[in-house]
């Protein structure tokens, strides 16, 4: 059994439209109208949660929306929405209007009787499986939802946070699910072989197939001081999160080369890796020469003078970094120093 | 013994596993550790030449990146070293230079557009650096 609540945590992943009364989309509103407004028309609200982690096959046993009173609007009647999934491997952004997207098949009424804060939907697992069950969704990709209007009654005007509005009280998607089984098969091999010394062997193996859901949803998260473990969905919150791979140093160093010259640095990777080169430059001295630099760039940098250019970067191979500084009538002599990092992040 | 914290990536077994692209996160290796990272925004004159200085603490040069776009262009572009002598590499009559010392890190834009503009910058450095 898993858990976890997810917010709305930038502009364009949630809004809404007044479609009674023809408005366009907005997704940079500071509330969101809730059923339908003070005129009578009809709202349609958009939701977008990102970085939902929930395994492919995984069964949800509980999901809810929750939102909360954006300071006005007392209803008074009753506010019927009935609430639909965007039929979506990996909803794509709000900033568009997503009115006319397709909807899943499963939906759920969603009625307000009076104003209260916050509110909560009724279960919305229907909704949230039938989008899990998509052949093509996987962890970690975007859910996102309609809340149309269902025949409010009239004037029931009632409005909600947004991301806009206040970031820290935006709509919430909290779910509960279980985990698929693991795909483990079993392979058993025997071999018997007869001779005249009568030997025999046999080889049993297991084979766990990968990814192996049960092991895949496990996550290690060290959130920044002040931030919620356990309930924070910002990534910028987190020190370290083990959905996202961070860069390992394979190797560094410093080197010296002349001012023209080639600096090579051996790596055993085996494939085209993540570098920086960090290095001293030359740049003119403002009377016709050029000095060497005391501060370290980048090393992509290129100078031209009125007879000479110079100019160095960064070759990456399989096997080197060919760190490589070219003059062409330059005239100051000397030594460049740099640094280097190696990764072992392939680049792909 | 030595101990070791290993997070393998979706699909693979963090006991099994051998190759070192296929974690996460592994103990055996550093990683670029975050000293300091910020944003701004400078006003251009026409021809215009700007240097921000961000102090880095550090004693020492660390690596460091700054990625920086010109408001009227949606572009975010990585910066290179000095702007003057790379400028014309993005088809943008505009550059923006990263290069640091033991005391601090310098961003330096230009901006040669004809017109006055407003340059936006972001910039992180580590406490990885000069070896």
């Amino acid at each position: 059994m898993a858990s976890a609540t997810y917010y709305i945590t930038a502009e364009g992943n949630d809004g809404d439209k007044d479609i009674g009364g023809g408005g366009a989309w907005s997704y940079t509103g500071t509330d969101l109208q809730f059923g339908s407004d003070s005129s009578g028309d009809a709202h349609t609200i958009g939701l977008r949660f990102v970085s939902v982690a929930i395994a492919a096959g995984s069964t949800i046993t509980a999901a809810t929306l929750t939102g909360h009173l954006a300071g006005f609007g007392v209803p008074d009647g009753t506010l019927r929405t009935r609430v639909y999934g965007i039929d979506e491997d990996n909803t794509a952004i709000l900033t568009s209007d997503p009115t006319g997207r397709t909807k899943t098949t499963a939906n759920v009424n969603w009625d307000e009787a009076s104003k209260t804060d916050p509110i909560v939907s009724p279960s919305l697992v229907s909704i949230v499986q039938e989008i899990v069950d998509r052949g093509g969704w996987s962890s970690g990709n975007a859910m996102g939802f309609l809340i149309l209007d269902d025949s409010s009654d009239a004037d029931p005007a009632s409005s909600y946070e947004s991301y806009e509005g206040d970031s820290s009280s935006t709509f919430a998607l909290a779910i509960t699910w279980t985990l698929p089984a693991s795909s483990t098969s079993s392979t058993t091999t025997s071999t018997s072989t007869s001779t005249t010394s009568s030997t025999s062997s046999s080889t049993s193996s297991t084979t766990t197939q990968w990814p192996d859901p049960n092991y895949a949803q496990g996550i290690m998260r060290i959130t920044k001081e002040g931030r919620d473990v356990i309930n924070s969905n910002y990534l910028d919150d987190f020190f370290f999160d083990s959905d996202y791979p961070l860069l390992k140093v394979h190797d560094y160093g410093s080197f010296t080369t002349g001012i023209t010259g080639l600096k090579e640095i051996a790596h055993t990777l085996g494939y085209i890796p993540y570098a920086m080169v960090f290095s001293q430059y030359l740049e003119n001295d403002g009377g016709g020469g050029v000095t060497i630099t005391d501060e370290y760039y980048q090393h992509d940098w290129f100078l031209r003078g009125a007879s000479y250019y110079s100019y160095g970067y960064t070759k990456i191979y399989d096997d080197k970094l060919d760190i490589v500084i070219e003059n062409i009538n330059t005239p100051t002599p000397g030594t460049i120093n740099g640094f280097y990092y190696i990764f072992v992040e392939e680049v792909i | 013994m030595s101990f070791k914290i290993k997070v393998s990536k979706s699909g693979f077994d963090v006991l099994d596993a051998t190759d070192a692209k296929n974690f996460i996160f592994d103990s055996d290796f550093n990683h670029l550790k975050t000293a300091g990272s910020g944003s701004y925004t400078q006003a251009m004159d026409t021809t215009d030449r700007h240097t921000t200085t961000i102090a880095h603490g550090l004693a020492y040069r660390p690596l460091a990146m700054a990625y920086w776009r010109d408001t009227a262009n949606s572009k975010w572009l990585i910066a290179s070293a000095d702007p003057e002598d790379t400028v014309g590499r993005h088809s943008i009559n505009a550059s923006c230079g990263l290069y640091c010392d033991a005391t601090n890190i310098y961003i330096r834009l230009w901006n040669y557009t004809g017109g006055t503009t407003t340059f936006e910058v972001k910039y992180e450095f580590f406490y990885e650096g000069d070896a």
